[in-house]
């Protein structure tokens, strides 16, 4: 009996628990019916004048259910942008509702957080019904303005020199496993380290070695035992001193070699074809090493000094084409995500439009961000095909390399100027009201982008079936 | 007996509450990411710019050719 009355308890506590998640099922439900009822009163009863019961809301359709259709049918031969533009401030109220009601489906779909996802853009919905002439005018405009930010970004995609920055990558070029790239950067660590040691014992040999040079040219004339001590002394530091010199060219490729396995803004072919050039670079400097290392009287010392310069002349202008290739793969991943950014900046400015918000302030900001990164653009094109010519040749072509290192560095203060614009958008949206729409969550993207793909999807269809 | 069915009953009850509390909090921690973060994040990669230019800046080795001449005496 007792075991009964147990189970039964578990039981009921079981049911209970059904109840709210139900309930909350159904009042979604109802809502999301109530909206669809609205867009499709606007859309197809259309009509006249009258109020359209909308589930406590109302809302005014000012045209034809006909004239839409066949405005409808005229657009979708035209391009998304030409869509828009050609929508009258009704249609627009009307597009926009059934883009956000895809949204609040997908969330469903998704089975997303209510609060964080449906409930966002019911709200929207509800803003757009309530607003005015002027309201719907601004909208229309951010709306032709997002659809071509989405464009450049479809555009970039192709782009030769960018589309490795894929934004499923997080805007990298490659994704290095967690742990090897946790050991390379230990290791970029450890080569600094190195780098840091080497150029001390540079300096002290650079010392020792002045410092003898000065003595044996004061006893020119002079025979001591100070001074024999000196001349006997002077070969070997200036050994010791080229040695260490050799050491610290050592070090430095090292420190590159291990950025170029640390880093993810090259590509896997990029960063071996590097690697590669300075396991040359490392093996020439090594050589003429041994050839100081060899090196028996003063003919052979200063011989092999030589030696070590023709090479480090070389090699420095491939490092600083290397260290360049890895520096304008940052700004060529910052220039994608910026990109990203700007269209995010341009939902913000539809959400803000949908409020009602006043928008003008924004906008030209955002065009100027977005004229500063087509700057950047240029001039990291520009620097890469550069640097593509320095590497084709067989010797280190100086003047190429510094032409490419002028345009990395244009391209690297267009992007510093845009980061001083995005402050003052971000400003700027907090004044016009729009702090909220800052807070757009990850999730919200993802559902308008895939409702914006959707409609480009669907745009690129019906033109196809136009021609 | 009944007591220990009553206990029994509270603790799941709890374990029930509990339960649901946490399966609604989840995704809020999930989502973090907004536009502003965004901004935050390309600010911070546009100022970082400079310090990977300054790591593996090759200034410091510019006397080298100077020095290689002047090894002689």
């Amino acid at each position: 009996m007792r075991r009964k009355i147990f189970a039964l308890l578990i039981l009921s506590i079981f049911l209970i628990s059904l109840i709210p998640a139900t309930f909350a099922q159904i009042v979604k439900t109802a809502k999301l019916e109530n909206i669809n009822v609205a867009v499709k009163s606007t859309e197809t009863q259309g009509i006249k004048t009258g109020l359209v019961n909308t589930g406590g809301r109302e809302i005014k359709p000012v045209l034809a259910a006909e004239r839409i259709q066949i405005a409808k049918k005229a657009v979708r031969a035209a391009n998304g942008l030409e869509k828009i533009r050609a929508m009258s401030t009704n249609e627009i109220r009307v597009h926009q509702k059934e883009q956000l009601m895809k949204a609040v489906e997908l969330c469903r779909e998704k089975g997303l957080d209510s609060e964080l996802c449906e409930k966002k853009f019911t709200k929207r919905i509800e803003l757009i019904t309530k607003l005015k002439e002027t309201g719907l005018e601004r909208l229309k405009r951010v709306e032709a303005r997002k659809i071509e930010r989405t464009r450049e970004i479809k555009e970039l995609a192709k782009d030769i020199n960018l589309k490795k920055f894929s934004k499923n990558l997080e805007f990298k070029a490659r994704v290095i496993n967690k742990v090897k790239l946790e050991k390379a950067r230990e290791n970029f660590q450890v080569a600094i380290e190195k780098f840091q040691k080497a150029k001390g014992n540079y300096q002290e040999a650079q010392l020792r070695f002045k410092k003898v040079k000065e003595k044996v040219a004061e006893c020119a004339n002079i025979d001591s035992e100070e001074c024999n001590i000196a001349k006997e002394n002077i070969r070997e530091r200036a050994r010791e001193h080229l040695l260490h010199t050799a050491d610290v060219i050592l070090e430095h490729l090292n420190k590159i070699k291990s950025k170029v396995e640390s880093n993810e803004d090259l590509s896997e072919e990029e960063a071996a074809e590097i690697i590669a050039k300075i396991d040359e670079e490392i093996a020439a400097i090594e050589d003429a090493k041994s050839t100081i290392e060899s090196s028996e009287d003063k003919e052979d010392v200063i011989e092999a000094a030589k030696k070590l310069k023709r090479t480090w002349i070389r090699v420095k202008e491939r490092a600083k084409e290397h260290v360049g290739r890895i520096v304008n793969a940052r700004i060529g991943g910052i220039i994608v995500k910026s990109k990203h950014l700007e269209v995010k900046l341009e939902r913000i400015l539809t959400r803000m439009a949908e409020k009602g918000l006043d928008t003008s302030g924004v906008e030209p900001l955002v065009d100027e961000f977005n004229a500063k990164l087509d700057e950047a653009k240029t001039h990291y094109e520009m620097a890469v095909e550069k640097f593509k010519e320095a590497k084709a040749g067989d010797e280190p072509n100086a003047e190429i390399i510094k032409e490419a290192q002028s345009h990395m560095k244009q391209a690297k203060e267009a992007l510093q100027d845009a980061q001083k614009i995005l402050r003052d958008i971000v400003l700027a949206i907090k004044q016009a009201g729009g702090a909220d729409e800052l807070e757009e969550t990850e999730e919200e993207v993802e559902i308008e982008e895939e409702i914006e793909e959707s409609e480009e999807g669907e745009t690129e269809e019906a033109e196809a079936e136009t021609e | 007996m009944i007591r220990k069915i009553m206990i029994i009953t509270l603790i799941l009850s709890v374990l029930l509450v509990t339960g649901c509390a946490k399966s609604g909090t989840q995704p809020t921690e999930e989502i973090q990411e907004t536009a502003e973060t965004s901004v935050t994040d390309v600010e911070s990669d546009i100022s970082n710019i400079d310090t990977l230019d300054e790591e593996l800046d090759l200034g410091e080795l510019e006397d080298i050719e100077e020095e290689l001449d002047a090894i002689d005496w």
